[in-house]
């Protein structure tokens, strides 16, 4: 097991910065997820710390020892590539063993590595094959067990299960999560994909624009969204946003609605944003009325699409709700579940949480 | 359909048969006596083996086949060789200036050969290769074409799978041999057989560095025949040039399906 580190690790072509000043540790045995929109630089952070890009400026450090200069080779890691990079003339066992003879290997013991990492993935059957006689799953496995049987304790993923349709997706997901605990591995993976980061990883980076927006377990990212930008990224659908304007009673949207979010702050301009499935169908209280311009039953759900300030928001209520289009429902927001940002999208903190925990024992 | 059918194979049929005309009638002269190639027969009345002989006989042909067969081969493994290396540079390994080096490299191409003859000629005298297969060969060994065609084949190559094996561990020569060239057979048998083939037709560099008949090539040998006083005996004459035909052919035979995935290669996909 190792940890990672990067200290301020920058990456720039030419004049065009795509990484500006990173600085995390990845702790040895997690599950790290690198997540964000194409072109926010994550691929090229994974590409750093495998050796196959230069570092500009910054130290990367690989337990402890700084790792800027050495060859992908020495930095005892693996890597899966997103178009599992197998070599097509080969079997599938010579793809597995390719490259075992440079860790002084012989024969005898690159097989039974083989045949035990053939085994971890299913594959034993397989063996003699050349991938192209292969499914989109298999070679995805291929790939894998081409990581595992070099027995790094680093292993990067470069969104591996992008080329795979949704239901083998979330098969492997569960199988690369389990094969990760079980060996142990330090794993940076990166992925477009929020659902993969947030039901994978024990801790994620969320990137836009090569800089870092949150760093966090999953659900901190979810429930307390550093700013504007994670908050509409992180979800699906993703959290409803709306600018505010301060009122005497609290915040009012353009249409005039009144929100009263239980955040202490003085700004006089701010966005508010409210999760989906915080949205609910109001008992007593209510938050405000809302036009259904559009409805789906999902069966276990329902979504609702209606304007709250010029901005089309969604609600998500649990069941099945025969309402139809124009209808109008109140809806009720737990002021506790509101979150507000500032006038540059970052996250206004309840100023006094404590305090606010305290009087909700009182209530 | 099958009216338009019809039409095709019929028009195939002819040209083929218009292409193959003069190595038919070539074969065809090869196996008459003097006189009835004079009377302009089509088809020898008395086939016979006689001229073949003769070939043999009164020039050198075997030596100037083996000359020939020894040039073409060297050639064909230095281009093969050197292109690979070259374009595997080209593709895979970064160094300032590529894209430069490349132009250049290029550039080398829209020189005609015949411009760099004299320099060559004198490069090859200095050496003291004039008669040796080294002055015949060695000159050929660099070529920009070879080199861009495989730099071609090798871009299609993802560079993920060079990256993969970087961080194996696996050396550049190793992923060079056991990856890159395996899945490029097609395109490395097409230029060993453009080789081959360019420096078995080759007529004038040879007839500049050799002038011993331990040293000429076939196609020396032929243009030699028809000068000498046996010029008027064409049944010898063709009886040699079919036995030179015959390597070329045996080649594109093996090589064929190779040679036609690799000039449409892209093509289809």
């Amino acid at each position: 097991m190792k940890s990672i580190q990067l200290q301020h690790i920058q990456k720039s072509y030419g004049d065009t910065e795509v990484i500006r000043g990173i600085d995390v540790t990845i702790e040895a045995g997690e599950f790290f997820a690198l997540v964000g929109p194409s072109g926010c630089g994550k691929s090229t952070m994974l590409r750093m710390i495998a050796g196959l890009e230069s570092i500009t400026a910054g130290t990367l450090r690989i337990d402890g020892v700084a790792a800027n200069e050495l060859k992908p080779s020495e930095r005892q890691l693996s890597m899966v590539f997103q178009n599992y990079a197998l070599y097509p003339h080969m079997s599938v066992e010579k793809n597995i063993t390719f490259g075992l003879h440079t860790k002084g290997l012989t024969k005898l013991e690159q097989r039974e590595r083989c045949h035990e990492a053939a085994e971890t993935l299913g594959l034993t059957d397989y063996l003699k094959r050349k991938p192209r006689e292969l499914s989109g799953g298999q070679r995805q496995r291929v790939a894998l067990a081409r990581a595992i049987v070099t027995e790094a304790p680093i292993c990067l993923m470069d969104e591996p299960l992008s080329n795979l349709d949704a239901k083998l997706r979330a098969k492997m997901r569960s199988e690369i999560r389990q094969l990760q605990r079980k060996l142990n591995l330090t794993m940076i993976y990166v992925t477009h994909d929020q659902v993969e980061a947030m039901t994978m990883a024990d801790r994620m980076m969320l990137l836009n624009e090569g800089e870092v927006q949150q760093i966090g377990k999953p659900l901190d990212l979810y429930n307390k969204p550093a700013n504007t930008f994670v908050a509409s990224f992180i979800g699906s659908p993703p959290m409803n946003l709306v600018p505010v304007k301060r009122s005497e009673k609290g915040f009012v949207a353009s249409d005039g609605r009144q929100f009263q979010p239980n955040v202490m702050t003085t700004v006089e301009t701010a966005t508010l944003g409210v999760r989906p499935e915080q949205i609910l169908p109001a008992n007593e209280d209510v938050t405000f009325y809302a036009e259904l311009k559009n409805i789906e039953v999902l069966g276990t759900e329902t979504i609702l699409a209606f304007d709250v300030g010029g901005v089309e928001w969604l609600a998500k209520w649990p069941g099945q709700w025969p309402l139809s289009i124009g209808e109008k429902v109140a809806c009720y927001i737990d002021p506790k579940q509101m979150s507000l940002f500032d006038a540059d999208g970052e996250r206004i903190e309840p100023r006094h949480p404590k305090l606010f925990e305290a009087l909700e024992v009182f209530q | 359909m099958t009216m338009r059918n019809a039409l095709v194979y019929t028009l195939l049929v002819l040209s083929a048969a218009v292409m193959l005309f003069p190595i038919g009638y070539a074969f065809s002269i090869s196996l008459m006596d003097g006189g009835e190639v004079l009377k302009g027969n089509l088809i020898p009345e008395e086939p016979s083996l006689a001229n073949y002989v003769a070939a043999f006989d009164r020039i050198p042909l075997l030596t100037y086949l083996v000359n020939s067969l020894v040039v073409a081969l060297l050639v064909m493994v230095g281009q093969v060789v050197l292109s690979s290396l070259a374009a595997f540079a080209f593709v895979f390994i970064d160094f300032k200036g590529k894209a430069l080096i490349f132009m250049l490299f290029l550039a080398t191409m829209m020189v005609p050969w015949e411009a760099t003859m004299v320099p060559n000629f004198l490069t090859v005298q200095s050496l003291g290769w004039l008669n040796s297969v080294w002055g015949l060969s060695v000159p050929f060994f660099a070529l920009a074409f070879g080199t861009f065609l495989l730099r071609q084949q090798f871009k299609t190559i993802p560079h993920e799978m060079y990256e993969a094996s970087q961080i194996a561990g696996i050396s550049r020569f190793r992923f060079f041999w056991n990856v890159v060239l395996p899945v490029s057979k097609t395109p490395l048998v097409t230029l060993s057989v453009y080789s081959f083939l360019t420096t078995w037709n080759m007529y004038l560099w040879p007839l500049l560095v050799t002038n011993t008949e331990q040293a000429r090539t076939v196609q020396i040998g032929i243009k030699q025949m028809q000068s000498n006083e046996i010029a008027s005996d064409w049944g010898v004459v063709m009886a040699a040039v079919v036995m030179i035909i015959i390597p070329t052919l045996l080649l594109l035979f093996a090589g064929q399906k190779q040679l036609q995935e690799g000039l449409t290669q892209g093509a289809i996909k």
